[in-house]
């Protein structure tokens, strides 16, 4: 855990130091929407809102890199459990007519994806951290409203991997699982 | 270009290394497979076999019942009715309760064994997912699946009825008691 903190400070670090080159340019998005919980362990999940916060370097005209943080919640009726899902993911991305007004930017990537579930019988507090390591695609549409300014419509979907003892009795002794999260958010980018 | 088939090649490496969960015990045809949710406690029913019995083959058995807290999304949802497999049989769920126990009381209705209600000889049983049953000491031990086997290793003062009165105390101190039916116990 420390390890991959330690190689996400240094990632950091990077993007903020290519940020400073001449051509690259930095931008910070804040887009909010819904999840979606349509598959497998997490399929009977209903979702809730998603807030993403994102930071993006364009290294050249049409790539750049991107740094994003989700949060979102979901909640079963029929296990009364909540949880609640952050996904920190980097995602190199390909960004098409970025000449225009409305542009398409497609990314891809991965990163580390932590849950926090919560039973919500008060008679017995049950509650779990679970791990893992997503594929994460991201496509989103940018409506530029001036130079520094644009709506953008996200597209968000992460197949994730994940690491968790206390559910070895479902999955009969094997030591993960996966699951997949989608969201669709609506918002802003300020490119400074 | 080549980082992207890199990239490519070792997505499709890591999707390519999946295991799919298996049933607790494999199914054969037209036999149900079985499958494990988690579930806490709601309640407990205490069951006896027959109404007259020798101490020596009596036990209670304590069944439990609950709310699902951990849900294997996988087999609860499979449909024979859409499969083309004519021993295709629906998944049978197993409930395994989380419950820690902290203390088991169980007594009689009348004085069991040396004028005392409080019955202390006793045994516990417990069933895993085979359904096989293992004695263990049940301080911080999960409930576990369902039912329970409680076994008396010392016989009466005399022969007669009894009711028993069993009272489950789990970690977070919600207590749980049930009685059982009239059982006519015989000394021998």
């Amino acid at each position: 855990m420390k390890k991959v903190l330690i190689i996400l400070a240094f990632l950091l670090m990077n993007i903020v130091a290519f940020s400073q080159t001449a051509n690259s340019k930095l931008s910070l998005e804040l887009s909010v929407g819904k999840l979606f919980s349509p598959y497998r362990f997490y399929k009977n999940h209903t979702g809730y809102e998603n807030i993403n916060l994102g930071l993006a370097i364009d290294m050249t005209d049409k790539m750049g890199i991107s740094v994003s943080q989700s949060y979102s919640r979901a909640y079963s009726q029929i296990s009364n459990n909540r949880i609640l899902v952050m996904l920190t993911s980097i995602n190199p991305y390909i960004t098409f007519f970025p000449e225009n007004k409305i542009n398409l930017r497609i990314s891809a990537g991965t990163g580390l994806l932590y849950f926090y579930t919560k039973s919500l019988y008060e008679s017995c507090p049950l509650s779990d951290h679970v791990f893992g390591i997503p594929i994460h695609g991201n496509i989103a549409v940018f409506y530029n409203i001036n130079d520094n300014v644009a709506i953008n419509l996200n597209f968000d979907s992460h197949y994730s991997f994940l690491f968790n003892k206390t559910y070895k009795l479902i999955i009969n002794d094997k030591y993960y699982f996966k699951t997949c999260f989608n969201s669709v958010n609506l918002g802003l980018r300020y490119r400074f | 270009m080549k980082k992207a088939l890199v990239f490519i090649a070792l997505s499709i490496i890591f999707v390519s290394c999946i295991k799919y969960p298996e049933p607790d015990i494999p199914a054969g045809y037209g036999i149900p497979p079985t499958y494990t949710n988690y579930c806490i406690l709601e309640e407990i029913f205490g069951k006896v076999k027959e109404d007259t019995m020798i101490y020596k083959t009596y036990y209670v058995e304590v069944y439990f019942s609950g709310n699902i807290v951990k849900e294997n999304t996988l087999y609860s949802t499979v449909d024979c009715s859409k499969d083309p497999n004519p021993y295709c049989a629906l998944p049978y769920e197993q409930k395994y309760f989380l419950n820690k126990i902290k203390n088991i009381e169980i007594s009689a209705n009348k004085p069991y064994r040396n004028q005392t209600q409080e019955i202390a000889d006793i045994k516990y049983f417990f069933r895993n997912k085979a359904s096989i049953y293992d004695e263990k000491a049940y301080f911080e031990e999960e409930l576990g699946y369902s039912p329970m086997h409680i076994v008396f290793t010392e016989p009466p003062d005399s022969s007669q009825n009894f009711i028993f009165k069993i009272k489950i105390t789990d970690d977070n101190n919600n207590i749980f008691t049930c009685l059982t039916d009239s059982v006519y116990i015989e000394k021998k």
